[in-house]
């Protein structure tokens, strides 16, 4: 049901912006024909064949981050202690050490899978249930793993770069880890929200607003006018660097 | 007894911090393209304020203003106030070239200037996008006496917004950069005009001259970089993979400033002069990719935006950014500044453009007012021996010369932050004698 409604999104969006297109009166100075040759190699390219929709997803999400997300987020920051903060992003990322173990594993990362597991025996039950870290002191560094990564790992490729309304920056690859992310953390049901359902939600809506607490990124407000190019770009790059690691 | 002695020496020492800064300055990057890069380690950086009230203020600037659709997020200039709750003096900061009110740098400033006891005004560069667009008469930048004064009405409006909020006993300006060399054209502008009555000004690492500054950078992309401008993306890649190689090989985990000073650091052999000089150029380019491109629109030249095209958000601007990555400053000056300002006198010619753009220009103000300041480094990229010379002649001993630091590289420095705020707080400093 979600996903129909966010194709179906996606593809009013794709139409309305189709027919925005202004035709040009003449011709400019300089076009980049004059600077080099039509087949030119473009090494930092990102393929993006929906940059339209992409775009209008874009301005999508800073509304939303504008009318709904950030004022949200600012009412939590303003009534939570930062200390208070930390204790409940500290409480999600050992939450998150479920999908973090099971992409090592996939990768088979003994290594990374070992520290995984030993941060979240010790954040667990020293951090009481992972509200403090005492893990990283003692250099155990957080192993970010995701489903996308995993894919990569694999030679997956980027495939076409996607916008997510209210999610941002993805691409087909990424997004398809991402679903399949959401299906192990359901499997896995550490909170067990099978038999109590009512906290499914608040659950997520917590772990959305900790999320955007701790992500400084603001859309336009870089100003520049290719703030988009250059996120797209940068997000690919940090997800090559990932999966490299 | 020897507790109060060392206890005084120190608050000795912290009240006079400019004069501690000259012998025994420690900045440890001897290369200028390095310090340029990759700024000041954490541990020599003046520490940041934490929690320092800041209030972003979305300014309308020129009223009945049209903005197009492209610009849709630009309709306002950002800008920003971090204020202290009792009565003290305001600091303007302008920001370099292509940066932003709240680019590193200035929120280095920002802070060093906050912990100092000032309130602090942040504003974009001219050549800032989001200036250009929403805050600029020609919406073409570089002509330096033009841009001050569309600087001079962003600070009116800005403390129209601000002063029933704030007490301010006296005005003071800084900038960096670009920013350094407005600055001093704004006081000059303030002398006549007397809306601020500044006390003191300070230019930070500035150009002498703004078309030679600018040429300079543009050489570093030209002859640093395999093809010019053609082979800008080429290198960038080859950079990036192996930065990725080195990465995946280390134990690090956060691909952050810290990792990139780290293998500096490590590295067997330093990196290769040319490859840094060519990052250098990059960036600039890219800041200039902006301002032409926000130029263009806004005065529709049809330079590489074709007249009448309506340029929509969800358009693919990645053919005008490619274009725009081949011209290089002096063609900005040539073929799209000197047009409009011809547009508005025909009698300009090109040199006297170029003359506008230098702080010759003005040479006389500098040389007999007491307030203006400079600061700057004997290795800084963007000055020539000659030009530094010249700095030295005009500002006598208004000038404070770092020996190392690159452009801007030291900005965060714990003994140039000292410096930097005790001009301000100091009456009379060394810096600011008649």
């Amino acid at each position: 049901m979600k996903t129909r409604r966010l194709s179906l999104l996606l593809l009013t969006l794709l139409l309305l912006s189709g027919c925005a297109a202004t035709a040009p009166q003449g011709k400019a100075k300089y076009a980049l024909a004059d600077f080099e040759p039509p087949g030119k190699e473009r090494p930092l390219d990102v393929a993006d064949p929906i940059e339209p929709a992409n775009k209008e997803l874009y301005r999508f999400n800073y509304y939303f981050d504008r009318y709904l997300f950030l004022p949200v987020v600012n009412g939590y920051e303003y009534v939570m202690p930062d200390y208070a903060e930390q204790r409940v992003s500290n409480f999600f990322d050992n939450l998150g050490e479920f999908g973090n173990f099971t992409n090592a594993v996939l990768q088979l990362k003994p290594k990374s899978a070992g520290i995984t597991l030993s941060r979240f025996l010790i954040n667990t039950t020293v951090g009481i249930g992972g509200l403090w870290d005492p893990a990283s002191n003692w250099n155990l560094q957080r192993q970010d793993e995701d489903f996308g990564q995993t894919l990569g790992r694999y030679g997956a490729g980027n495939g076409p770069y996607v916008v997510l309304p209210i999610l941002g920056p993805s691409n087909a690859r990424d997004t398809t880890g991402l679903i399949a992310d959401t299906a192990i953390s359901s499997a896995v049901d550490p909170l067990n929200f099978d038999h109590n359902e009512e906290l499914a939600i608040p659950y997520q809506a917590g772990r959305a607003i900790d999320t955007r607490h701790r992500q400084p990124f603001r859309y336009y407000k870089s100003g520049s006018p290719f703030e988009y190019e250059l996120v797209r770009l940068l997000y690919t790059e940090k997800r090559k660097l990932q999966i490299a690691k | 007894m020897r507790l109060l002695t060392l206890l005084l020496f120190g608050l000795l020492l912290s009240t006079f911090p400019a004069l501690a800064a000259g012998d025994d300055y420690d900045y440890p990057h001897a290369d200028p393209l390095v310090a340029t890069i990759l700024g000041t380690p954490s541990g020599q950086r003046a520490p940041l304020a934490e929690d320092l009230p800041v209030r972003l203020i979305d300014l309308e600037v020129l009223p009945d203003h049209k903005v197009p659709d492209i610009f849709w997020y630009n309709e306002k200039l950002r800008c920003s106030l971090a204020y202290q709750k009792q009565k003290a003096p305001l600091i303007f900061v302008v920001a370099g070239t292509g940066a932003g009110f709240n680019s590193d740098k200035m929120l280095a400033l920002q802070s060093i200037f906050y912990q100092a006891g000032f309130h602090v005004v942040g504003i974009s560069s001219p050549t800032h996008a989001n200036f250009i667009t929403a805050a600029s008469g020609s919406a073409a930048p570089g002509v330096l006496r033009r841009d001050a004064r569309d600087l001079y009405r962003v600070m009116q409006k800005v403390y129209e917004e601000v002063k029933d909020d704030i007490d301010v006993s006296t005005f003071h300006l800084a900038g960096y950069s670009l920013g350094g060399a407005q600055a001093a054209f704004i006081s000059q502008l303030d002398d006549e005009v007397k809306v601020f009555n500044f006390t003191k000004v300070l230019m930070i690492n500035p150009p002498v001259s703004l078309y030679n500054s600018a040429s300079r950078l543009d050489r570093m992309l030209d002859e640093n970089v395999q093809g010019g401008a053609a082979g800008a993306g080429t290198f960038l890649r080859e950079q990036m993979n192996r930065l990725a190689q080195i990465y995946s090989a280390s134990d690090f985990v956060k691909f952050d400033n810290e990792f990139l000073y780290n293998i500096y650091r490590n590295a067997s052999e330093p990196p290769k002069e040319n490859n840094l000089a060519a990052l250098i150029g990059i960036s600039f380019r890219i800041s200039a990719v902006n301002m032409m491109f926000a130029t263009d629109v806004m005065t529709q030249s049809g330079f590489v935006v074709p007249k009448g095209a309506e340029l929509d958000n969800n358009d693919d601007l990645d053919d005008y950014f490619r274009t725009l990555t081949y011209i290089s400053f002096a063609r900005y000056l040539d073929e799209l500044l000197l047009p409009i300002a011809q547009a508005g006198n025909s009698q300009v010619t090109r040199q006297q453009v170029i003359d506008g753009s230098s702080l010759v220009a003005i040479e006389e103000y500098l040389r007999k007012t007491g307030k203006i300041g400079v600061v700057t480094n004997a290795d800084d990229l963007i000055l020539d021996a000659a030009e530094l010379d010249y700095l030295r002649s005009v500002f006598g001993s208004r000038a404070k010369i770092y020996p190392t630091g690159g452009h801007c590289g030291n900005i965060d420095h714990q003994q140039v932050a000292s410096y930097l705020a005790a001009y301000f707080t100091q009456s009379g400093a060394e810096g600011a004698k008649p």
